[in-house]
């Protein structure tokens, strides 16, 4: 089985490492890629500046409330890309508010998900995203997108 | 004095001397006496003559155009003859003793019934004794006119200028009527009492407007400046006539509104009102408004500032919690074996706070929340949010052996989302603090006018009377946490909730066997799509 390539936007290096942890214990063989703020991934998406060498990613998971460049843009931005806007997108985010949710599937988020508080369940959710977008579904290959 | 001489006296200033002195002559040029026929006729409608004694023998044609009653009606008659029911008159009786003592008399004036009008004719004689040759008394001469249509239009106005009279004195208005020359022609006591003007400063005979404005300038009205400059320049102004509307605070405090309406071909009609009580209610009405509005707005501001803290501060408090939590979780489950006894309790302890403070901000974070929402209101079939709710609580409503009844609630506008949560936290407030028996939750609704109240019951625990209105105060708990958990918000999002809709929530328990929540909703409003 191949790697997966998992890009993860998140400026909290606490929250990263968290659910770096929580990838560990996964099922998947994976490389997780982080991107502190929305600038540096779509830099990374595109392969610009430091990243020229990035793989293209299986999947997103991306946090709205980052620094320099908002989750709500880098979705925006990513969903109205031709080369990227088949890639997965995960709003993993602690905001539970109606408006970044209807936001977000207004902005074509793939999902929306809750971080929870307790480290149990939030281990399983990621788990099941690891699960449900790199095993279950069937997306078309990188290449043939674009 | 004779009758004689009282006629020879008015020889002098009568045009009737010249009938008389046809009489007196009966070879007088019959031209001369025609001439002055004519000129008598023209003078007046009809010419008469009466006999000595006092009826009347002849008439001139006219009179029948004039009357409608030709000659031949009068002739043979006495005055009191054909005027029966007008002879009982001081005038009357005074006339007939002129003729009695056959004194000459002018400007008698009468009413006579005219066939076929509605009201008499007033008439208007003259007339003189005439002698023969002999000097003996022959009869009278004269003239008689139709003066109906004069005296009607003088009385219409006499009574007009009676009512104009009368209403200028009674009005609570100053008012001033200026010609186009500028000249006070019409005025009230209340206009010169209004401006302060001396009472004696118009005659009878009015005063030019200018004179006013220089009284004016004299005492300072205008300001400082030269007086003749301020009237030239304010009279300049007045001749342009047109409209104008003003208010006028006098030294003294009161405020004058004055209005000035060009009358057509010139002149003014100025009213003048005290104004004084209606610009101090507006004045102080003015500044209550704005002060009110500068309340509701700093109202507003502190409101939704709050609203603002709260919202961030429990979203930002949200982040270092869960890794707090998460953390310690991470600890846990990574070294559990590896610590003591002490250590893992300690950790326990550690997450259970951590996990109790994320309910906490959670808790606030959805109270904050309500009413945030830009989702429009329409209309929420309450029966269906219920019915939601139950199926939300389902876990909670099985583990409990509860029993929910909804008893057919109504659909009111707002907003679907809040109002379903309404529900679900009453209902799951119900079924948590329950007695020993199954918990039974019946949810109802009355209408009463234009309001709906729905009342969710239980057989609950109850409320005693005095916890009544603490239990909607936020972060209020009547019970031991390991009682009953909870964060002890729930009902104030409820009442926030129902205050947002325009609705009261209340509770009626005996602090035994249950308790009802009530909850008011504008029933109008369910109308709206």
């Amino acid at each position: 089985m191949s790697v997966v390539e998992i890009l993860m936007v998140e400026d909290n290096p606490a929250d990263a490492r968290l659910t770096e942890e929580a990838l560990k214990e996964g099922l998947l063989r994976n490389r997780l890629h982080l991107a502190r703020d929305g600038v540096e991934a779509m830099q990374f998406l595109r392969r610009e500046g430091p990243f020229s060498d990035a793989p293209r990613p299986d999947v997103v998971l991306l946090d709205l409330n980052l620094p320099r460049k908002d989750g709500r843009e880098v979705l925006a931005e990513i969903k109205t890309d031709p080369d990227l806007k088949h890639i997965p997108v995960v709003v993993l985010t602690t905001s539970e508010a109606e408006q970044d949710i209807v936001k977000s599937y207004a902005l074509h988020a793939n999902c929306y998900v809750t971080k929870p508080v307790d480290l149990q369940r939030f281990i399983e959710i990621v788990h099941q995203i690891e699960t449900f977008w790199l095993q279950i579904v069937k997306l078309p290959q990188s290449d043939a997108a674009a | 004095m004779t009758s004689r001489a009282n006629s020879q006296r008015l020889q002098a200033e009568s045009p009737l001397q010249a009938p008389q002195a046809c009489g007196e002559t009966e070879t007088g040029a019959s031209s001369s006496n025609e001439r002055l026929r004519d000129i008598a006729e023209a003078a007046s409608d009809w010419f008469w003559e009466m006999g000595p004694d006092l009826r009347l023998t002849y008439l001139s044609e006219r009179i029948r155009d004039v009357l409608g009653l030709g000659p031949e009606f009068f002739i043979g008659k006495r005055r009191d003859q054909y005027l029966d029911g007008n002879s009982d008159t001081a005038g009357f009786q005074a006339h007939l003793d002129d003729l009695r003592n056959r004194r000459p008399f002018r400007n008698f004036v009468f009413p006579i019934e005219k066939p076929g009008a509605d009201e008499p004719a007033i008439v208007q004689i003259s007339g003189k004794p005439f002698y023969d040759q002999d000097g003996n008394f022959a009869g009278y001469r004269g003239t008689g006119t139709d003066i109906t249509s004069l005296v009607r239009s003088e009385r219409k106005l006499e009574r007009t200028s009676a009512l104009l009279r009368t209403t200028l004195e009674y009005m609570n208005h100053g008012i001033s009527v200026t010609d186009a020359e500028l000249n006070l022609a019409l005025w009230n006591d209340q206009f010169l009492e209004l401006l302060e003007f001396p009472t004696d400063f118009v005659g009878p005979n009015g005063r030019p407007f200018a004179d006013f404005i220089r009284y004016n300038a004299e005492r300072g009205e205008y300001g400082p400046g030269d007086v003749e400059e301020q009237v030239r320049e304010r009279v300049e102004l007045a001749k342009r006539f047109e409209p104008h509307r003003f208010q006028r605070t006098r030294p003294d405090g009161v405020v004058l509104e004055i209005i000035g309406v060009p009358l057509p071909g010139g002149g003014f009609v100025t009213t003048y009102t005290d104004v004084t009580e209606r610009a101090r209610y507006q004045a102080q009405l003015r500044e209550q408004t704005e002060k009110m509005a500068e309340l509701v707005e700093d109202l507003k501001r502190s409101n939704s500032e709050l609203e603002q803290f709260a919202y961030v501060a429990s979203h930002d408090l949200q982040e270092p919690l869960r890794m707090v939590a998460s953390y310690c979780q991470l600890l846990q489950r990574r070294y559990q074996d590896q610590l003591d006894e002490d250590a893992n309790e300690f950790i326990g302890f550690a997450v259970d706070g951590a996990a109790r403070m994320q309910q906490l901000i959670n808790a606030l974070l959805g109270y904050s929340r309500v009413g945030r929402s830009d989702r429009p209101r329409r209309s929420v079939d309450l029966q269906e949010a219920a019915e939601l709710a139950c199926r939300d609580l389902q876990k909670a409503i099985e583990d409990a052996g509860a029993k929910v009844e909804i008893d057919d609630l109504p659909a009111v506008c707002g907003d679907g989302v809040e109002l379903r949560q309404l529900l679900q936290n009453l209902i799951a407030n119900a079924i948590k603090f329950r007695a020993d028996d199954p918990p039974v939750v019946l949810l109802s609704a009355s209408r009463d006018g234009e309001r709906w109240t729905i009342a969710v019951a239980d057989n609950g625990i109850g409320i005693a009377p005095e916890y009544a209105e603490r239990i909607f105060l936020i972060f209020q708990r009547l019970h031991a946490r390991d009682a009953y958990p909870g964060t002890g918000i729930g009902l104030s999002v409820c009442k926030k909730i129902v205050e947002r809709h325009g609705g009261e929530l209340r509770v009626e328990s005996d602090g035994k066997s249950g308790s009802t929540f009530l909850f008011t909703l504008p029933a109008s409003s369910e109308a709206r799509p």
